[in-house]
């Protein structure tokens, strides 16, 4: 029997596999989003913890962990399946989940909803779009990858879990 | 509804109570005005406070070049405030490390949520340039401390929580309906019993509503209530009730005035914030506590 191991992906952070009975999970996203690639031919998956949508503010800091950012994360995360032999951007399949949004009266301050647009202009300009989203609201998700079946799942404490 | 509000007092009296010594920390960090050698005084007649903090203070977070072997040293080398915070830390880690199975959290998401919130509501009383900084940070570690007991109470309603989310535009209100009362008044009541400073009985009740306070507690009550947002929005909440709390309108009428807020000042402070968090991880970790 294979031992799951479990690869936590923390804020900013980027993680991808291809050994079997590995999960990758990011805890609790509020406004941050989860991005999940799903590389089904190469048996690879990989997710990135996007925190804010635009690297520009903290360009040091991009250097260092560009995951933190919509932009520089998302790039970040195609060099490393290109890494590992995945060049074609039709072999990868994208989830995204998160992007949660704080109440307030007029919309103000929807750091979640900038954090997803961001993400999808990023794939829109890599020539790609999401095929499964769960975004938005005001709640918290947990999302994970399975890299044996490439199942994304999501769970919300009070609300069960979910297949994406 | 049960008679929820019966059964508090009995419950404040089960909750561990913190140490005398704690006590007067809070009180004197809630003064601000505290002298270096009372504060060293005091860390020093608790054994087991003195020794974590020469613990956290000789980690390698500090860098110090030597080892440190007293309280007051420790001052002089990294100030009254930090050793203050380091021994606040130190002792309310232990106090907040409870399961709340009710919000169906795991027993160091109170405390990870409270560092963070308390990290946070001090960065924000900095930007907004208030002196009661330490204040924020205490307050913030403090703030959802009415969770230990309201904890209790939703789990004896867990076939209401369902009903109570599907229609839930703020989770206060939800505790409001379901048990006749929420962690902000349940909280203010531990903080009166543990005879803690009006300031923090002020911020615990009403952080998520700070329009509703007095006036002249409202800008440090603006700092936890969105050190408290900010922390749910970077992922360190308590489970059930996270980002499900609405931004008062003190708060957007903050950011309104502040056209910089939004797009440059918040990104720039949520680094900052999550940087000093992981530090303080590291510290606890450090010493051997426990993994926030």
């Amino acid at each position: 029997m294979i031992n799951k191991q479990i690869l936590m992906v923390g804020l900013g952070h980027i993680q991808v596999s291809k050994t079997p009975g590995t999960i990758i999970k990011a805890m609790a996203l509020g406004s941050c989003v989860g991005l999940v690639v799903i590389a089904p031919r190469y048996r690879t998956v990989g997710m990135v913890h996007i925190v804010l949508p635009d690297s520009k503010i903290d360009k040091d800091r991009a250097s260092i962990t560009p995951g933190y950012f919509a932009d520089t994360g998302i790039q970040a995360l195609m060099d490393e399946f290109k890494k590992r032999g995945v060049h074609n951007r039709r072999d990868m399949i994208i989830k995204i989940a998160g992007g949660a949004r704080v109440m307030a009266a007029n919309n103000s301050f929807d750091i979640g909803k900038r954090n997803v647009l961001a993400s999808k202009k990023q794939l829109w300009q890599c020539q790609m779009a999401p095929l499964a989203e769960d975004i938005g609201a005001s709640y918290s998700r947990t999302m994970w990858v399975e890299v044996d079946t490439g199942r994304v799942f999501i769970e919300s404490p009070g609300r069960g879990r979910w297949e994406l | 509804m049960k008679n929820y509000l019966e059964k508090i007092p009995k419950m404040i009296q089960s909750i561990p109570a913190i140490s005398g010594n704690t006590l007067a920390l809070i009180d004197l960090i809630g003064k601000g005005d505290y002298k270096t050698n009372d504060l060293a005084k005091m860390i020093e007649t608790d054994i087991t406070l003195s020794s974590r903090c020469l613990q956290m203070v000789n980690s390698p977070v500090f860098a110090l070049k030597s080892q440190v072997g007293s309280i007051k040293r420790a001052v002089v080398l990294l100030g009254a405030t930090t050793v203050a915070n380091i021994a606040l830390q130190t002792v309310l880690s232990k106090a907040l490390s409870k399961n709340l199975t009710g919000y169906q959290c795991s027993s160091d998401e109170l405390w990870k949520h409270s560092l963070m919130a308390a990290i946070a509501a001090r960065r924000v009383a900095g930007e907004m340039k208030l002196e009661c900084k330490d204040t924020a940070y205490a307050a913030g570690l403090l703030h959802d401390i009415g969770k230990l007991i309201i904890s209790e109470f939703l789990v004896e309603e867990a076939d209401h929580i369902q009903e109570a989310l599907s229609d839930m535009h703020d989770f206060l209100g939800s505790e409001e309906s379901l048990l006749g009362t929420d962690h902000a008044q349940v909280g203010s009541l531990i903080a009166e019993s543990w005879r803690l400073p009006e300031v923090f009985r002020m911020v615990i009740l009403h952080h998520h509503r700070p329009s509703d306070a007095p006036e002249a507690f409202q800008n440090l009550i603006l700092c936890v209530h969105l050190g408290d947002i900010f922390a749910m929005m970077a992922g360190t909440g308590t489970g059930l009730d996270t980002m499900s709390y609405p931004l008062d309108p003190l708060a957007e009428k903050f950011m309104k005035n502040d056209v910089a807020w939004e797009l440059q000042k918040f990104p720039k402070l949520l680094l900052d914030i999550d940087v000093e968090y992981q530090e303080a991880v590291a510290l606890t970790n450090g010493i051997g506590g426990r993994d926030v």
